[in-house]
């Protein structure tokens, strides 16, 4: 080793795919909120963005999914989601003292990341059934249901958006500002540069990455636009925004 | 008689206050009558823009009619004693916004009258309602209270 003892050797923890994955999710969320709230004064009244950027966060969800299937280590659901006692018992650990510390995401994290993951893919799916303020557009599969059904789905879009999109958005910074104030831990660093330092980690001491990740991703990534817009027109569905 | 001008003074007291304080229903319930007039006349079209319902050039126009013909109307019928009362959606930022919030309604005649002038079918129908209708939902977005919550 050549590392000084000051500054320990960094090790892999996300792939390039995972971490662009993470970091368009704050801007597309952000950008569905705004382009839906100010969508008169952008002179979108039809929400061609907004369904554009709905679609993207479907498919993109769709991707994590197959991603957390074949992507690396530290990506695949099989690996770092355990069981909910082990997730107890790391919370324990935490309040209890030092705790231990994870390469990937923790027992607790993991159900945050699926809380998560299944908030926005249930916020895109209800999408595709709501329709607009001024009832002249849709979501894509809008005419599979009647208009009270419709209208139930729209309120119910506009919910779960502000108190659990929001709310688990909520919970997911405060955790990270928890473990880089009180725990020290660069979990946002490692979530930019895919690195963390080589430490006494208990799932694993480094990701297992998978070779040329952008390549796989890209695969995944029509594979996961084509089971989306395919289901979408299997349905009877349209896509034109 | 003191006691009878006490209690006739007590008695005005109460009175002016009951007018003072007393919402104007009746104000209340004509913007309502207007907006959901608004809304029913919009609903066939919003059927015609989803491609649920044939184009009618006859109730396109009768919705335009309607909207530049009421909507002048609507900044009077927000007076201050009009806060509250026949579960009115009106929202306070709607007081507290008179500036912004009044000349919406010329603003959504102005283009009503100007999507009349152009919508002769189908085509420039499409293009043309969303830019009256975009008033509507800009609005309520800001000034309505929200229904689901």
């Amino acid at each position: 080793m050549t590392t000084s003892i000051d500054r320990p050797a960094l090790v892999p923890v996300w792939d390039g795919p995972t971490r662009l994955f993470h970091w368009l999710l704050p801007f597309l969320v952000l950008s569905a909120w705004i382009s839906y709230r100010y969508a008169e004064s952008f002179g979108d009244v039809r929400l061609v963005w907004h369904r554009a950027n709905g679609l993207t966060v479907l498919v993109l969800i769709v991707w994590r999914l197959l991603w957390g299937a074949v992507g690396s280590s530290t990506s695949r659901f099989s690996s770092f989601v355990r069981s909910p006692a082990k997730a107890v018992d790391y919370a324990r650990a935490l309040r209890a003292g030092p705790g231990p510390k994870y390469l990937g995401h923790n027992p607790l994290g993991a159900y945050a990341v699926l809380a998560l993951l299944a908030a926005l893919g249930f916020q895109a799916s209800l999408g595709l059934f709501a329709i607009d303020e001024n009832d002249i557009v849709g979501g894509p599969l809008f005419r599979l249901v009647g208009s009270a059904m419709r209208k139930d789905i729209t309120e119910l879009h506009e919910w779960n958006f502000f108190y659990i999109v929001l709310t688990l958005i909520a919970v997911h910074l405060a955790a990270n500002l928890y473990y880089r104030v009180i725990k020290k831990e660069p979990l946002i660093t490692a979530m930019v540069t895919g690195k963390k330092p080589a430490a006494d980690y208990a799932d694993a001491s480094e990701a297992a990455l998978v070779a040329r990740p952008w390549w796989r991703a890209f695969v995944c990534l029509l594979a996961a636009k084509a089971m989306v817009f395919g289901t979408i027109l299997a349905l009877g569905g349209r896509l034109a925004l | 008689m003191r006691r009878a001008l006490a209690c006739a003074l007590g008695i005005g007291l109460i009175a002016g206050l009951g007018v003072a304080t007393a919402q104007n229903v009746e104000v209340i319930k004509e913007r309502q009558g207007i907006l959901e007039s608004f809304g029913k006349a919009a609903k066939p079209l919003g059927a015609m823009m989803k491609g649920e319902a044939d184009f009618d050039l006859a109730k396109v126009q009768a919705a335009l009619a309607l909207l530049q013909e009421k909507a002048p109307k609507l900044p009077t019928l927000f007076p201050e004693d009009s806060k509250t009362g026949e579960d009115t959606e009106a929202l306070p930022a709607i007081w507290e916004n008179k500036a912004d919030f009044e000349p919406r309604y010329q603003k959504l005649a102005d283009d009503a009258k100007a999507a009349a002038a152009v919508i002769t079918d189908q085509a420039s129908f499409e293009e043309n309602w969303p830019k009256v209708t975009g008033n509507c939902s800009g609005c309520h977005k800001k000034y309505r209270k929200p229904h689901d919550h």
